[in-house]
């Protein structure tokens, strides 16, 4: 178990070792007053070497530069902004988990049935949908026509609320407001059709997946012996297949946090929602090459970071990746 | 389908508690602005959008323009004298005026001539304490030749304050009526100086104006509240707040939804569908503004006026004017608009012709074109619905004549900065008069000192139009100072630095429920003495 996790550090490590790489080959091409916030200009070293360590030093301490166009601190303003991405992503990846592996069983139960039929050729749709237009439409829907739901941003503007950690919906139970209830209720109402819209393609994906691992796991033996034990369906679905079926669904979890990451560029422009997303596509307007720099830098280990948890994770609930070490 | 089931639950629960909040939501205005402030000091900044969130709510000044008009009333300053020779001002302030309490910040003495004195200082003086505390630079003071106009500011006693200038200059009063003469707290920036927290001086603001700062979120929100000691009584409306939207479409999303009580710069389309709405309803007020292509004549072939003229004779502005504007503008051929009571009537515009423009073109020299590059903004200004498209307009119309255009695009604020450093080649710019004065035209956009601040974009910096504008402001007697700035507006059409294309009326989108606003002539958008139908039992509370 040690040797694994020491060997998923050293590929953590050598991936952002080879991430900075790339950045630092970035910086190359910034105009110089936005490279030098990166080096140590004091020194003014001449080799691409000494550049490189220099660089590197400015990471490891925090040093990110500052931002050319607001004047403050971007690693920090990465922080401000990155908890709404993550509130954003986080109920994302739960609707489509919650929704997508239920509707998933019940395709492969059913298959080629009239339910599994729907199931697939919906995904289907989902998968091709073109993000900005499916938003728009459930905004033009939802709230213009119906007006259930709010058009924009994270929370009515009536409600003042003071961010402590960023995290709205932690944020308005910790108010000592009279309306800090019903701001916690206006803040989940915001949070329903970015989810939404950011859940689209990950719920396909995942029903797809479930669909397909289930049908293997319930063809197998062990399941017919189960049934032929007499064991309640529910019971076999739930804890004999579905724990089988987990390792696949686990897997892509991983690989859609990415997706789920580049998606938030999308949603949080068309929500106007506060986050990491709307911050880089702001600063790409701003020509702002420090900001953009922290965000890639930083966005990317996240994703790495979290990739490798997963590969962890997965060979926890994998008893056959365990007994072979 | 039970994960199904929980989740419509859920969702009915926050539908209902959804309707419950009305009565919050009456007491607080929020207004859909176009951009974030790029700081709360108006000292530092020459862009509406600053200026709507911070001197306009923030603070006041000594003297103030009467809402609507440019006619000037007092405001910190209950009266004035002027000496006869016109050089020297001494003002009466007024002794009942407090600043904002807030978290950083307690007042303890009540607003004097010390105030007065600093916030002048901080922006004239170079040597000043505090005037290095901010790297964007004090570029309207300077524009305006304040630094070199002002002789001496003296304080007589606590409350009363004397500008001695170099020259007589008529509109020095209107000048004091303007965003950058907005009063800080020297009492704010000594306490601050003792705490080594200088730098905030410009990002937890304090001032004396109807609403304080609560809370400011970049690109999200700022939320104000009403100054509870503001010396023309407490305001009604309790709560304000900005809600930074930069796309037009979702900001009138917004407006119809009610999330909003008053949209910024609305677009053509929906001004036009605004009436199918009931939340919606339109305000309009011709502008005072101009849009146009500033060509930068120290950039070769631009520094032939020959090709300037040709570029004017290749521009069809009615085009522009149908699709960009959608009639909702006028043509332009003057640097001031026609509401102004300089204006020149009997100037004749180069007419399009894309032939006179080629034959111009070959006398030049370039008879066979050349590259040039357009820098505009992603913005939506009020003079400006869409730059980008009326880029690709132009780009077209020179097409037709050999030359061949690049388009390049940039946030506002980048926009800005980069044509101030004069690295652009050609910039689609506009201007809204900030004072009602043609000098607030005239000085900033065109004369010489103007090159030396950025605000002159072509950098264009002719002996004998600077001469005439500068008489011209030395006048007080309108007539005289009408012959002046007819004969410049001459000057500047031989000579032509820019294509003028368009003066935009101002439209607002409102929501019915909002009273007592109105669009002011000189642009901007102010809130005070605004309020709301419902929330007059709400302050009873």
């Amino acid at each position: 178990m040690s040797k694994m996790i020491l060997r998923q550090l050293l590929i953590l490590l050598s991936s952002l070792v080879i991430l900075t790489f790339f950045t630092f080959g970035l910086t190359l091409f910034f105009p110089i007053e936005s490279r030098f916030q990166l080096l140590d200009t004091t020194q003014a070293p001449d080799g691409l070497v000494e550049q490189y360590v220099s660089y590197i030093k400015h990471i490891i301490t925090g040093d990110w530069g500052f931002s050319q166009s607001r004047g403050t601190d971007v690693l920090k303003e990465f922080f401000i902004y990155f908890p709404a991405t993550v509130e954003l992503v986080i109920t994302a990846l739960l609707l489509a988990l919650s929704l997508g592996i239920p509707l998933g069983i019940t395709a492969a139960q059913n298959k080629n049935k009239w339910p599994d039929k729907l199931v697939v050729s919906s995904t289907l749709v989902g998968y091709s949908m073109p993000i900005f237009w499916w938003g728009m439409l459930l905004v033009l829907f939802f709230s213009l026509s119906l007006g259930v739901t709010p058009v924009a941003s994270r929370l009515g503007f009536e409600y003042d609320i003071i961010p402590v950690t960023g995290f709205m919906l932690i944020d308005t139970l910790l108010s000592d407001q009279p309306y800090a209830i019903e701001a916690f209720y206006d803040a989940l109402h915001h949070l329903i059709l970015p989810a939404i819209v950011l859940a689209t393609i990950p719920l396909a994906i995942f029903t797809r997946v479930t669909r397909s691992a289930m049908i293997k796991v319930l063809a197998s033996d062990y399941i017919r012996t189960a049934k032929a034990k007499g064991l309640s369906h529910g019971r076999i679905i739930w804890i004999h297949a579905l724990r089988n079926a987990m390792l696949p669904i686990l897997t892509i979890i991983g690989l859609q946090i990415s997706v789920l990451i580049t998606g938030t560029l999308i949603t949080e422009t068309i929500f106007s929602w506060p986050g990491v997303g709307k911050w880089l596509l702001e600063a790409v307007y701003r020509r702002d090459f420090v900001t953009l720099h922290a965000g890639l830098l930083a966005t990317a280990s996240l994703v790495i970071m979290i990739n490798i948890a997963v590969e962890l994770m997965s060979f926890y609930v994998n008893p056959k990746m365990r007994l072979q070490e | 389908m039970r994960f199904l089931n929980i989740i419509v639950v859920i969702s009915l629960i926050s539908a209902c508690q959804y309707q419950k909040k009305a009565n919050v939501r009456d007491d607080v205005l929020v207004y859909c602005s176009e951009g974030s402030p790029q700081t709360f000091n108006p000292q530092l900044s020459t862009s509406g959008t600053t200026f709507d969130a911070s001197s306009r709510t923030l603070y006041n000044r000594l003297v103030e323009f009467k809402p609507g008009s440019t006619l000037i009333e007092p405001a910190l300053a209950t009266h004035w004298t002027i000496s006869a020779d016109g050089k020297e001002y001494i003002f009466d302030l007024r002794t009942d005026v407090k600043f904002h309490t807030t978290a950083n910040f307690k007042p303890t003495r009540p607003f004097n001539a010390d105030d007065v004195l600093f916030s002048f200082e901080r922006q004239w003086q170079k040597d000043h304490p505090f005037h290095n505390t901010s790297k964007l630079g004090y570029r309207y003071f300077e524009s305006m030749g304040m630094g070199g106009l002002i002789e001496s500011i003296e304080k007589i006693s606590s409350h009363k304050i004397k500008f001695r200038l170099s020259r007589a200059e008529s509109p020095f009063l209107a000048s004091l009526a303007m965003d950058f003469a907005s009063i800080l707290s020297a009492e704010y920036a000594q306490q601050l100086a003792q705490q080594n927290k200088v730098e905030i001086i410009d990002s937890k603001p304090v001032g004396t104006g109807p609403f304080q700062l609560v809370r400011y979120q970049p690109d999200a929100y700022i939320r104000y509240k009403a100054h509870p000691d503001y010396w023309q009584g407490k305001q009604r409306l309790n709560n304000l707040v900005f809600a930074i939207t930069p796309d037009p479409s979702l900001r009138f999303a917004r407006l119809v939804a009610g999330e909003c009580d008053v949209m910024a710069n609305p677009l053509p389309v929906h001004i036009t569908s605004a009436e199918q709405f009931q939340s919606a309803r339109v305000i309009s007020e011709a502008g005072l503004n101009i849009a146009y292509l500033s060509m930068n004549t120290t950039k070769p072939p631009f520094n032939n006026h020959l090709v300037r003229h040709a570029i004017n004779h290749a521009i069809n502005k009615n085009s522009i004017i149908n699709a960009v504007y959608q009639k909702t503008a006028t043509e332009a051929k003057n640097p001031i608009p026609p509401n102004m009571w300089a204006y020149n009537k009997s100037i004749k515009d180069f007419e399009f012709s894309p032939e006179k423009a080629r034959k111009l073109l070959s006398e030049a020299g370039y008879a066979n074109g050349f590259n040039m590059t357009i820098s505009t903004m992603s913005a939506q200004r009020a003079y400006n619905p869409n730059a980008k498209k009326m880029a690709e307009l132009i780009q077209q119309n020179l097409r037709d004549i050999g030359i061949n255009v690049d388009i390049e695009t940039y946030e506002y604020g980048a926009f800005l900065y980069k044509v101030r450093k004069g690295e652009h080649h050609s910039a689609l710019l506009g201007w809204t008069g900030d004072n009602g004065d043609p000098d607030n035209f005239f000085t900033p956009l065109l004369s010489c000192a103007g090159t030396m601040t950025g605000t002159n974009s072509s950098f264009w910096c002719d002996p004998q139009f600077n001469q005439l504008i500068h008489q011209a402001r030395s006048q007080t007697r309108v007539k005289s100072r009408t012959q002046l700035y007819q004969q410049a507006q001459r000057v500047f059409k031989q000579a032509s630095p820019w294509v003028p294309i368009a003066h935009a009326t101002q439209h607002l989108i409102i929501n019915p429920r909002v009273k007592n606003f109105a669009i002011i002539p000189t642009g901007g958008v102010y809130f005070k003495d605004v309020y709301l139908e419902n929330s007059e039992v709400l302050n009873d509370e």
